[in-house]
């Protein structure tokens, strides 16, 4: 399964009703619709309200999700319209154009879409950045190149394991241990 | 070294958007009844994000919860699964399962199926209902019993009663109302219930009164 594969089938599982799935998508997919939203609005109160309709508003619209872009295309228009809608009702300019939206259309869920400033004052970017960064650098060169691999080049399995001429299991694994050791160091951070 | 179970195996899967088949049911269902997995899981995105240089947010964390709450008090939308299996056969008796997914999900085609049916009935019955002799595709129909006469002058009374409603405090139309009353109840059966909105008409304009 690809990553848009698995977008899809939580999809299909939130349209039948299982509400599970649209919570993981709503978690995979919550720091970049508030970033995209946080582009437009200033205030991180109105950030977290405006993403959250966002992904309401997609939740009641799901039945009529048919999978002809990406979920997070889809989901990306929506809260681009929120946002829109929002600002209008506050009496602001709304974004002038849907160039943002068509952009993201045009790419692969595999793209990765870099958001160019953070939604609010407190964020913990750079505490988590600098953790992460030193957890990694801490790590063994092959789990290093496994994750580096996966996270910053997109790569799947398959082409890890090529790269590394190793077996897939193995890069499973490698993967899995590199992630394990920034999650010891980043838990503190997210959980104190 | 760090030994992950079969469920951290899954989860990690997930995140890299690849799961095997029967690894990504497993992952969904681990993720619903573990919380901790549930964190885990949001916390290797944020891995990744930071990782590729994207900023991450504290509060943004919380729209998961907010979402999950706001969605606590609305109904259950869904579509037909067309990845689940094909319904079992209906047993003899059939009843129709309105607490499960299953059942929900066949409701607006059981609505359908009444409604239909209800509108078939009416197409079919009412303008005998309504009409009485004179209306509706069944005035032709040769096979049709004719009412009997008396029938149908009480039935062209009523006509008269629903155009000028009537009072029982006059005794001549308390007479009429009395004959009428005593004639549906003999020969309604009979007349192939023409007559019936006229006769529920003045027997409800009169109760009124």
């Amino acid at each position: 399964m690809s990553e848009r594969e698995v977008d899809q089938a939580l999809v299909e599982r939130a349209q039948a009703g299982d509400r599970r799935a649209f919570d993981l998508l709503v978690l995979k997919y919550q720091q970049k619709i508030a970033a995209l939203i946080g582009r437009y609005l200033r205030d991180s109160a109105d950030v977290l309200d405006v993403t959250q309709e966002a992904f309401l508003k997609a939740y009641r619209a799901l039945p009529g999700f048919r999978g002809e872009s990406a979920f997070y295309t889809w989901i990306y228009r929506i809260a681009i319209n929120t946002v829109k809608n929002h600002m209008v009702a506050q009496n602001r300019r709304p974004p002038g154009d849907d160039i943002e939206a068509e952009l993201a259309e045009q790419m692969e869920m595999g793209a990765r879409l870099r958001d160019s400033a953070t939604p609010e004052r407190e964020a913990l970017s750079d505490e988590i950045a600098h953790t992460v960064q030193d957890a990694l650098d801490a790590l063994p060169e092959d789990l290093r190149a496994a994750i580096m691999f996966r996270e910053i080049d997109g790569m799947s399995y398959d082409e890890i394991a090529t790269a590394m001429e190793c077996p897939i299991g193995t890069v499973r694994s490698r993967i899995f241990r590199a992630r394990e050791a920034i999650d010891k160091r980043i838990r503190p951070l997210l959980e104190g | 070294m760090t030994t992950a179970t079969p469920e951290q195996r899954h989860l990690a899967a997930l995140i890299d958007g690849e799961p095997d088949p029967g690894g990504f049911e497993r992952a969904i269902e681990a993720i619903a009844r573990d919380a901790a997995l549930r964190a885990r899981f949001e916390r290797g995105l944020l891995i990744g994000r930071a990782l590729r240089g994207e900023t991450s947010s504290l509060a943004a964390r919380t729209i998961g919860a907010r979402v999950s709450a706001a969605l606590a008090s609305e109904p259950v939308r869904m579509r037909p699964d067309r990845s689940r299996p094909p319904l079992r056969p209906a047993p003899a008796r059939w009843r129709p399962d309105w607490s499960s997914n299953q059942g929900a999900s066949n409701r607006p085609a059981a609505a359908l199926a009444i409604a239909a049916s209800l509108v078939a009935v009416a197409i079919l019955v009412g303008p005998g209902l309504i009409g009485g002799p004179s209306g509706g595709p069944n005035r032709d129909a040769p096979s049709r019993a004719q009412p009997a006469p008396a029938l149908t002058e009480i039935n062209a009374i009523a006509q008269a009663w629903m155009v000028e409603p009537r009072t029982l405090d006059e005794p001549a139309e308390s007479r009429v109302l009395s004959a009428l009353l005593v004639d549906h109840r003999e020969r309604a059966s009979a007349s192939g219930l023409t007559g019936f909105i006229p006769y529920a008409a003045v027997v409800g304009q009169s109760g009124l009164r």
